[in-house]
């Protein structure tokens, strides 16, 4: 993956990530979280949010407005090769804490498609089951997995 | 920061640039955290994995 990011941080069993946004808003703490969910098949559950200065505690109710969204998006792609490389090639869920939020992941998946299309299969869950992820489509929740 | 590439055992190429440090405090028990997983466990207890490949039914 090529997509211009910003550079983040891993702790030493590589399931937490940081990282700074930079924008309008100033410099915003990024968390994002990798935690088992599911055992057959494996999956991992993504937690992405703010770090709030004193709290130390990832929380994703916070609206940053950074003007950074694909920055942002693309660092946290970057993070699920650094978690697969060392955990697996096993399914990474991602909702959003409200259906706006979930709407702006998809809004962010449908900007980066071309770059993240070449080295993740994406699910959308829409009416019941999962599909392959359609741009033009709204999904509840998305599965992604490493090629 | 430069990327770095590095090649996976089936042979694709990928960028990290992942800096491991100690500052980077576990967030596992985080009550955002928890609470997504347990949400995410619920979503998949009740809508299951139908449609995925190897999951067609059910």
């Amino acid at each position: 993956m090529k997509l211009e990011r910003y550079p983040y941080f891993a702790s030493n069993d590589f399931k937490n990530y940081i990282f700074y946004s930079n924008g309008p808003k100033g410099q915003i703490k990024k968390g994002v979280r990798f935690s088992k969910m599911n055992n057959n098949p494996i999956m991992y559950n993504l937690a992405f949010g703010d770090i709030a200065e004193g709290t130390d505690v990832i929380d994703d109710m916070a609206v940053s407005n950074n003007n950074d969204r694909d920055l942002v998006l693309a660092t946290v792609a970057n993070t699920i090769f650094d978690f697969t490389n060392n955990y697996g090639n096993h399914y990474i869920f991602a909702i959003g804490s409200t259906s706006v939020r979930t709407r702006l992941y998809q809004m962010g998946i449908v900007g980066l498609w071309n770059e993240i299309s070449i080295d993740f299969d994406v699910y959308g869950f829409k009416d019941g089951s999962w599909h392959t992820f359609q741009e033009n489509v709204n999904y509840k929740a998305f599965l992604v997995k490493r090629k | 920061m430069p990327a770095i590439k590095k090649t996976t055992a089936n042979g694709k190429d990928y960028y990290s640039s992942a800096i491991i440090s100690d500052k980077v405090k576990g967030h596992g028990n985080d009550p955002f955290v928890l609470k997504k997983v347990e949400e995410a466990k619920a979503f998949l207890r009740k809508n299951g994995l139908k449609g995925l490949p190897g999951h067609l039914e059910k």
